[in-house]
């Protein structure tokens, strides 16, 4: 009876530590995930607790869970720095609100889209501005490295204001260029520029009851998770995003970083 | 004890712990649910009132910046008007800033149509030709002022208003608007939203922002701006509708959130844990309390009966009903039973009284609280009141000021057409302008010969004074004299180019601006937002006709308040009790301002609606535990008879009585009642035993209860029920509350008394017998004058008048001393015997002549039977009481015995031949005893000889014993004369 009950316990002593062992050997090492800092519900930081919180933020450790690492570490990028941190390894990935384009998948490869938003032009009320041919001419504040103004410039041409032009050199609208999209809703408001151009979910953080969003949407942007390219994670990452998209669980984020 | 009894016991206790923890287990899980419950439904009817209450306020904050609008927008059109028609105006800047002064406004410019700048009466951080003031352009299409919008520059706020001059330019009012958001912070800010909506007792409103999840507002100010989600809260929870507890800087909350999606927030109600659960606790507590001394005092006695069936040889199995192997316990089950079924209506009402006790106290001190809000806003509205009366004023002047100054400085504009001009764009009603004699001489009003009155009760005689020096006048607004319309008239002097003054002007204004900025400020509005509980609401009754001033149903508004079943007694500051208003009764708390009762209420039935299936479930609960208590004690295994001699043990003080109805009862010796010495505990019966484990536990109560009331600050916060009784800020009647005060003051005033008590006893054990003496009169005295405070305490918790009480005390004495005296000292006697415990049903008394057992001690007599016949005694002639009620009492014989008979050969006879008596006469408990000569006479020596036994016996034992020993000395042929 007693060597029994012995045997039994020391089966099951046995098996919790080969459970514990497992847990152990799965998060091994860290992963360094490049996020943003300044957009709220998807990647913002406290500056008080030094935490980071938003959409890409629980990605990333859903993602890391995944991938088997045990450890997070955030770094901050913005977008003029971000694909430089990420070309010199500085970061493993990319979460940040990065959409992806033909012109970024030549030097990355990115997962499959997890967030689909579209770039929005947000102006004041009282400059009685209602629609995106009435820009014509005016000046639009963008983020510097964002690629906002192209995809704008994309649009007159689509919609038929200006004639098919460079790129580079067309002046049907002025672009002004800033730093972050702090000093852009600080043009906005001081009229400085006469209308801004964001990411639908950066928009929404600087709306208030001033300020009309145009109906008008621009090409919609495709957030994926950047690696770089052909390297060792690209697939495992890709694969994970894959399954997270099936199973619901970036549903479930995005409902609740609604 | 034998060892299957102490099995028994072990196993009982055993079941005991494992009743009290089901018990308890099942109760904080039944409160807690009913408590979350109604928690649940009081937070969804505060977030559901939320939308609306948002909603008002904004709407407020609209109605104020509407009107804050509408006055600088005729500024602007006022500085348009000037230009057109001045045909001297200056564009220099120092000129415009005098301007710009007089007209209390920050900045004024005349712009072109791309918004360069003509003229200016100072710099501006804006650039108004950009698109970002394309809205000051939109007056060249519309030719009306430009709506207002809001600008901010290096932290500098200003709003902007636009006016068309011609079709190439405008004028342009800049305004810093800090008195606006001060008024739209005052009336629609998330601090003056919400800090209104108390949730609870200690519960309170906040508000989240949904785009970047910071306090928008917080009660703790500190936190207001800073990280919602690092103080604990879940981005999950703040969801539309979502009811949950969550923890808010450590604390634990229950919340409820509704989502605003227009303010872009989160507003959540939010009720500490410890408000819910404090509440729980004490009831489930206390309930908990007496089931444990119902089930302890059952299986104590239980167990304190059989250990005495097996020490007195009875515990055999003749009380035994056998059932193949079972058997129960007749005796045992037929006296447990009448003790649980006590035990259980105990629990029965205590838990109905604790639930009553603790809907009804947690919604007075709501309603309380709901009313001390109501004092609050009144307060501020009436400074707000003020405060917006002020403001207009200083607004409707400067209109004053500036149609002065506009035709002091052009003589030529004062005709009607111009006038009429000039009132639209200062929008005003009509202006008037008087000369210095107090004549009309041009107006757009129907009034062009009015002249002022000299009458000073007349409207207009008031502003003679602006002919004599005063410079502006601000009049009341009130119904024209002429007109009876609602009009405000403001005046302010004339000056012509050479500063001296010239007549003066007059505006009238329609105050509706100023009536719709003071409605929010009416009783009837503050009232409206008062919610308590799920259905409750306030309303207000006027103090001098009694009439409904305000009440949801409007059908009332107006009605008499005593028609519809208010009562006198229930027009007074601080009344908190039942109200019937219309047929159904609420449960409300009154507050007294200067025109109106404010009562805030709350159905009957929503505070005790969950009373009874929680009362009925824990008498459920209670009932099953008792059953498998009742039927373990009862039942057992029959087990082989254990022989277990009987031995009969000395009793002790205890004795047995025979009861009217023939029974045969245990009662105490009288001697030894009245003897500070306690009993030993083996000496008792069960029925004392299980008296003094009941004492014991009741003390225990009665002590924490004691320390609960002299340590409340310390124990319990400020929104706790038990303050809240103690406090005695309710109604004194008979309720609940008064009831749980008697309670607490009898347990304080008995833990004191006999303490006092115990103390004295040990004096009189030291000072000898004097100080007994003392001691036991001051103890009696501490006794009676206790019960009488007590009495008096409570009749005036119950709301009798004791002022009267004890007036009445006097005529009451003087009836009883003219008629029934008779019959209220014998009243008063019967009283006194039995609270002094001069005798009881059974007790053998000498009354008198009469010797016999007392049967009954009623009201006005005493019945004393002896050997068939009953002696009846008024109790006020029951004097001189010898109690016989003693252990043993004494059988003496004497008896002569001649000089003849040698007294040492009678004394060896009597040694050998009495103990053989006691066998022949088995009354006899003790003896006979030898007790020597008594006296040497003259013919005999005499000798006694004496025996104990029961006083019930002592007649027949003496007889008895004289007889025998009559036969004994004659056996042995000693003679007696």
């Amino acid at each position: 009876m007693k060597k029994k009950l012995l045997a039994a316990l020391s089966l099951v002593l046995g098996l919790s530590a080969v459970l514990a062992g497992c847990g152990a050997s799965s998060g091994t090492g860290t992963l360094t995930v490049g996020v943003r800092d300044d957009i709220m519900n998807f990647g913002y930081l406290n500056d008080t607790t030094g935490k980071y919180y938003g959409l890409e933020i629980d990605l990333a450790y859903k993602l890391a869970e995944d991938l088997g690492y045990k450890d997070v570490e955030f770094l901050t990028v913005n977008p003029e720095n971000r694909k430089d941190m990420l070309l010199n390894g500085d970061v493993d990935c990319l979460i940040a609100a990065y959409s992806i384009s033909e012109s970024r998948l030549e030097n990355f490869d990115f997962s499959p889209v997890y967030y689909s938003d579209e770039s929005r032009v947000i102006v004041q009320k009282s400059s009685m501005l209602t629609s995106i041919d009435e820009l014509l001419g005016k000046r639009i504040g963008v983020l510097d490295g964002a690629n906002t103004a192209p995809v704008f410039a994309d649009k007159l041409v689509e919609l038929g204001f200006i004639p098919e032009v460079d790129r580079e050199t067309f002046d049907a609208v002025t672009f002004a260029r800033f730093d972050s999209y702090k000093d852009v809703d600080v043009a906005l408001e001081e009229g400085s520029v006469d209308a801004a151009c964001m990411d639908g979910c950066i928009a929404k953080a600087y709306m208030n009851d001033d300020r009309a969003l145009f109906e008008e949407t621009l090409r919609e942007e495709d957030y994926g998770v950047a690696t770089q390219k052909d390297s060792k994670l690209s697939k495992p990452v890709a694969e994970s995003i894959q399954k997270m998209l099936d199973d619901g669980t970036i549903d479930e984020l995005i409902d609740k970083w609604d | 004890m034998s060892k299957r009894l102490k099995k028994k016991i072990s196993i009982m206790f055993a079941v005991e712990i494992i009743c009290v923890v089901l018990l308890g287990i099942f109760l904080t899980v039944l409160q807690t649910d009913l408590s979350i419950k109604g928690q649940y439904k009081d937070t969804k009817e505060k977030i559901q009132q939320m939308q609306e209450i948002i909603d008002n306020a904004d709407e407020a904050a609209v109605q104020n910046t509407v009107s804050y609008d509408v006055v600088y927008k005729s500024k602007a059109d006022t500085v348009a008007y000037m230009v057109n028609r001045k045909a001297d105006f200056s564009y220099a800047e120092n000129d415009m800033r005098e301007l710009a002064d007089s007209m209390n406004v920050t900045n004024i410019f005349i712009l072109d149509k791309e918004g360069k700048q003509l003229a200016a009466s100072g710099s501006t951080l804006a650039d108004f030709t950009y698109d970002r003031y394309n809205q000051l352009r939109s007056v060249f299409e519309t030719g009306e002022p430009s709506e207002a919008f809001e600008v901010k520059i290096n932290d500098e706020q200003r709003r902007y208003y636009g006016a068309k001059i011609d079709g190439n330019s405008e004028a342009v009012i800049e305004q810093d608007p800090e008195e606006l958001h001060q008024i739209v912070d005052n009336t629609s800010s998330w601090k003056s939203i919400l800090s209104k909506v108390g949730v609870g007792l200690d519960g309170y409103t906040f508000a989240v922002s949904n785009q970047d999840y910071t306090f928008l507002y917080h009660p703790d100010e500190e936190l207001v701006g800073t990280d919602a989600l690092s103080a604990g809260l879940n981005v999950e929870e703040l969801e539309d509708n979502n009811y949950e507890w969550m923890d808010i800087n450590g604390e634990r909350y229950y919340c409820g959130v509704t989502n605003i999606d227009e303010d872009h927030a989160y507003i959540i109600c939010a009720v500490p844990e410890k408000e819910i659960m404090s509440s729980r606790n004490i009831t489930v507590g206390i309930v908990l309390f007496i089931f444990f001394v119902v089930i302890t005092v059952v299986i104590i006695y239980a167990i304190l009966m059989m250990i005495y069936g097996e020490v007195n040889g009875n515990g055999g199995q003749e009380n035994y009903r056998l059932f193949k192997k079972m058997y129960f316990n007749k005796d045992v089950a037929r006296k447990i039973g009448a003790i649980s079924l006590v035990g259980l209506i105990l629990i029965l009402v205590v838990s109905f009284y604790m639930q009553t006790l603790f809907s009804l106290s947690r919604y007075s001190m709501s309603n309380n609280q709901r009313v001390t809000e109501v004092q609050e806003t009144i307060d501020r509205n009436e400074e707000e009141i003020q405060l917006i009366t002020q403001q207009y004023n200083r607004r409707y002047l400067n209109k004053a000021q500036i149609a002065a100054k506009i035709l002091g400085e052009d003589p030529e504009l004062q005709k009607r057409e111009e006038l009429q001009e000039l009132s639209k764009a200062l929008d005003v009603e009509f202006i008037l302008v008087f000369n210095e004699n107090g004549h009309v001489i041009a107006t757009d009003s129907n009034y062009t010969n009015f002249v002022l009155s000299q009458d000073p009760e007349s409207q207009s005689y008031e502003f003679n004074s602006l002919l004599q020096g005063v410079e502006d006048v601000i009049q009341e607004a009130q119904p024209d004299e002429v007109s009876g319309v609602y009009h405000q008239y403001i005046g302010s002097v004339i000056y012509d180019e050479n500063h001296n003054a010239n007549g003066f002007v007059q505006i009238s204004v329609t105050p509706d601006r100023l009536e719709e900025a003071l409605a929010t400020t009416k009783i009837s509005s503050v009232l409206q937002g008062v919610k308590a509980g799920v259905n409750g609401f306030a309303y207000a009754v006027n103090k001098e006709d009694k009439t409904f001033s305000y009440y949801p149903k409007e059908k009332l508004i107006g009605r008499s308040a005593l028609e519809y079943g208010m009562q006198e007694n229930q027009f007074r500051d601080e009344y908190c009790d039942y109200i019937t208003i219309d047929g159904q009764r609420y449960y409300g708390s009154c507050l007294e301002t200067d025109t109106d009762y404010i009562y805030v209420v709350i159905p009957d039935n929503e505070m005790t609606d969950n009373r009874l299936p929680v009362v009925l479930a824990t008498a459920g609960a209670s009932l099953l535990c008792l059953l498998v208590v009742f039927l373990l004690l009862t039942f057992g295994m029959k087990t082989k008879e254990e022989k277990k001699e009987g031995t009969v043990k000395d009793d002790g003080p205890m004795m047995d009585v025979i009861m009217p109805d023939g029974s045969v009862k245990k009662t105490e010796s009288a001697e030894s009642r009245w003897s500070n010495l306690t009993i030993k505990w083996a000496e008792k019966t069960p029925e004392q035993q299980i008296g003094t484990v009941l004492k014991a536990l009741l003390s225990v109560l009665a002590i924490a209860i004691c320390v609960a009331v002299f340590f409340k600050d310390t124990f319990f916060d400020n929104n706790s029920i038990f303050l809240y009784v103690l406090n005695g800020k309710w109604e004194r009647s008979v309720n609940v509350f008064a009831i749980t005060g008697c309670i607490m003051i009898i347990c304080v005033v008995s833990v004191a008394v006999i303490i006092l008590r115990k103390i004295l006893q040990l004096l009189s054990r030291t000072f000898g017998a004097r100080g007994e003496t003392v001691c036991r009169l001051l103890s009696s005295f501490v006794k009676y004058i206790s019960v009488i405070a007590v009495l008096y305490y409570c009749f005036a918790l119950f709301g009798v008048d004791t002022q009267t009480l004890l007036a009445s005390a006097g005529i009451l004495t003087l009836v009883i001393g003219l008629g029934a005296k008779e019959l209220v000292s014998d009243i008063l006697a019967g009283l006194f015997i039995i609270f002094e415990g001069e005798f009881r049903v059974g007790d053998i008394v000498t009354v008198g002549d009469w010797r016999g057992t007392v049967l009954e001690i009623g009201v006005r007599t005493t019945k004393i039977e002896s050997s068939g016949n009953v002696k009846i005694i008024s109790n006020s002639a029951v004097s001189g009481v010898i109690n016989m009620t003693r252990r043993n009492s004494v059988v003496e014989c004497e008896v002569g015995i001649e000089y003849g008979e040698s007294l040492e050969g009678v004394e060896k006879v009597l040694r050998t031949e009495l103990p053989k008596i006691k066998d022949r006469v088995p009354a006899l408990k003790e003896g006979p005893y030898y007790k020597g000569v008594i006296s040497i006479g003259a013919k005999s020596v005499r000798i006694k000889v004496i025996a104990y036994c029961s006083e019930i016996d002592r007649a027949q034992a003496t007889r008895d014993l004289n007889r025998e020993i009559k036969l004994l000395l004659d056996r042995n042929h000693i003679n007696i004369p």
